[in-house]
């Protein structure tokens, strides 16, 4: 009985998107495998298992089969983990079982690993570790010739690990990423709980995945969540359950334009994601332009991400329409970051947004364009993409207005709306509309979450001044098609036309 | 004597495993390094530590430190012909007392 419940008990590994996909960590006082084919970063997670865990005041053993104890100091000193500062304070050690390139090792007769399990044990009593790595229990099929003995002398270590009531980690190598668990069977050796780590090629692009494949007696997220290895080690992006939590508000706040609030209703609501969806020139810049203005002279936070234009580009163009955005921005009022979308994948960027947005800390975000980012990635790590950044802007209690780039000039979609649309609470369409031979523009209020909102299609004029809402295109029909035909009806005629289907 | 032979024999004591090694161990040595051969032996259980500094995973694991360079072999030393090589002791009885790095 108490061993049935200790089973279901977890233990934080400290890395926070992983906890949550494991519904609390890893099976605690178990041996997990951790299994992925070459470069999946299975050392990392592994040392950061360890190394989270001292910042948890729970000390870590590391048994290296592979990799030397020396050169796993210098590689994890990337991610900002000091191991030999570690050991100096007996919060980590490492048990090395690497080969020793020197010496020559032969077999001569049956044999045992009880000398590694007694250096395991000794390593764990001497520290008090909690925590257990063994990396990479492959090797030991390259190191010693005769797999069964292999095979059941690991299963030995498994005993051991158990009986010392550690929560472990053990590396296995993989051939594929989508095939057998692990190379030598090693599921066999600990069946109990199995994390896989993928990397795999798509559309041309790396796309990094964890899978908890099973958690003997536990539950725990199914299927799998892309990964990132930043400079602060593995992060875990854990897409559905953040998708679980999100609040909503009635609190309104100011787009930056008294005729557009009006339009939704009495402005934006505050947690809420709003797309603005335009071909080039429409006035999407300026969309966010105002909507940081707005922001800023309500006392709010204000910070934009431009991955289509310069800081320069941006700046000129807030001055052209009155706004001195150096100046906020020297203020602290406002925080605009540019870069090419090409720089780094588009994990990274979410990654690197999101803390962005920690430290600084905005009332409002705009991204300029999400369509830039979007040339950067698969279709579906763009997805995961826009789910994951929405559902943290609007955990943070902020208004987030994302910018879509069209590609043809009348009407039409992009890519980008076909995969974010449901996702957003408002959107809002900036259209061409040819009258006359001669370009104007329109807007209308596609979709406003929760609120009634005006359902025209208005000219929207821009000027030295901004943005200006005129009267409805009333006389025209298929804008949002991409396809206007004027109408030739009397402006009495067309009154009593609208008249017959009132607006809600 | 500058060229005797330094042997390390880690094994878990009492074991059928250290028996058997010891045993077959002594009894090659006894044949051709009679006089030439220091033989220590470690219990991994009593001194994990000296496991640890000579990177010991296996029990039964003779370390030959001397002569150089230095060779590991693991098992019970049940396959005499493996050891014979492994110790660098090939030849006949005869040869027994020649530095085997003259060779």
């Amino acid at each position: 009985m108490n061993d049935v419940r200790r089973s279901m008990e977890k233990l934080s590994t400290g890395m926070a998107g992983f906890d949550t996909i494991g519904f609390g960590g890893l099976p605690k006082g178990r041996s997990t495998l951790l299994s992925g084919t070459a470069g999946s970063a299975k050392t990392v997670f592994a040392m950061q298992f360890l190394v989270k865990g001292t910042e948890l005041g729970e000390n870590g053993v590391f048994v290296t089969f592979e990799e030397t104890p020396a050169d796993l100091r210098r590689n994890m000193l990337s991610f900002g983990w000091d191991c030999a500062r570690l050991e100096e304070e007996h919060r980590l050690a490492f048990v090395d079982a690497s080969p020793r390139p020197e010496e020559e090792r032969i077999e001569a007769g049956a044999f045992d690993f009880a000398a590694l399990v007694a250096r395991i044990e000794a390593c764990v009593r001497r520290t008090g570790a909690r925590r257990v790595v063994l990396d990479s229990i492959g090797a030991m099929f390259s190191q010693f010739k005769d797999p069964a003995a292999v095979r059941r002398e690991l299963y030995r270590i498994s005993a051991a690990l158990k009986k010392l009531d550690v929560t472990a980690i053990v590396t296995s190598e993989r051939t594929e990423d989508y095939g057998a668990i692990s190379r030598h069977g090693m599921e066999e050796f600990v069946a109990d709980n199995v994390v896989l780590l993928r990397n795999t090629l798509e559309e041309e692009k790396r796309r990094r995945t964890i899978e908890i494949l099973k958690f003997r007696g536990t539950d725990h997220q199914k299927g799998e969540y892309p990964f990132v290895v930043s400079d602060e080690g593995v992060v875990v992006i854990p897409l559905s359950s953040i998708q679980l939590r999100q609040k909503s508000t009635t609190l309104r706040i100011a787009s930056g334009s008294d005729e557009l609030d009006a339009m939704c209703g009495g402005g934006f609501f505050r947690d809420s994601i709003i797309l603005v969806s335009g071909a080039t020139g429409t006035g999407k810049t300026l969309m966010v332009t105002a909507f940081m203005a707005g922001g800023i002279a309500k006392g709010e936070r204000c910070l934009a991400f431009c991955f289509e234009e310069s800081r320069q580009q941006f700046f000129r163009n807030a001055a052209g329409w009155g706004f001195d955005f150096e100046q906020l921005e020297r203020d602290g009022k406002l925080k605009v970051v540019t870069d090419y979308p090409e720089i780094m994948p588009l994990e990274n960027h979410l990654i690197r947004m999101k803390r962005i947005i920690e430290e600084f800390k905005p009332d409002r975000v705009a991204i300029d364009s999400l369509s830039a980012l979007e040339r950067n990635s698969t279709t579906r790590s763009f997805r995961e993409f826009v789910i994951s950044l929405t559902a943290f802007v609007k955990d943070q209690e902020m208004a987030g207005l994302f910018t879509s780039t069209t590609p043809s000039l009348l009407g039409g979609t992009s890519v980008t709306e076909a995969h974010i649309s449901s996702i957003c609470d408002s959107i809002i369409l900036l259209r061409y509309v040819e009258v006359y031979g001669e370009m104007r523009r329109a807007l209308t209020v596609l979709k406003m979450r929760g609120s009634a909102h005006d359902k025209e299609i208005r000219e929207f004029n821009i000027d030295g001044s901004g943005m200006h809402l005129g009267k409805a295109f009333r006389n025209v029909t298929g804008i949002l098609a991409g396809n206007p035909t004027q109408l030739a009806m009397a402006p009495e005629e067309l009154d009593r036309f609208h008249e017959m289907f009132p607006h809600d | 004597m500058a060229n005797r032979y330094q042997l390390e024999l880690f094994v878990v004591a009492h074991s059928t495993k250290a028996q058997r090694a010891e045993h077959n161990l002594r009894r090659l040595c006894d044949a051709k390094l009679a006089g030439q051969y220091d033989l220590r032996i470690t219990d991994v259980l009593e001194d994990a530590d000296a496991a640890e500094a000579a990177n010991i995973v296996a029990t039964p694991s003779l370390v030959r430190r001397a002569p150089l360079p230095v060779r590991v072999v693991v098992g019970d030393l049940s396959r005499r012909d493996t050891l014979i090589y492994a110790l660098g002791l090939e030849g006949d009885e005869s040869d027994a007392d020649r530095n085997p790095n003259d060779e």
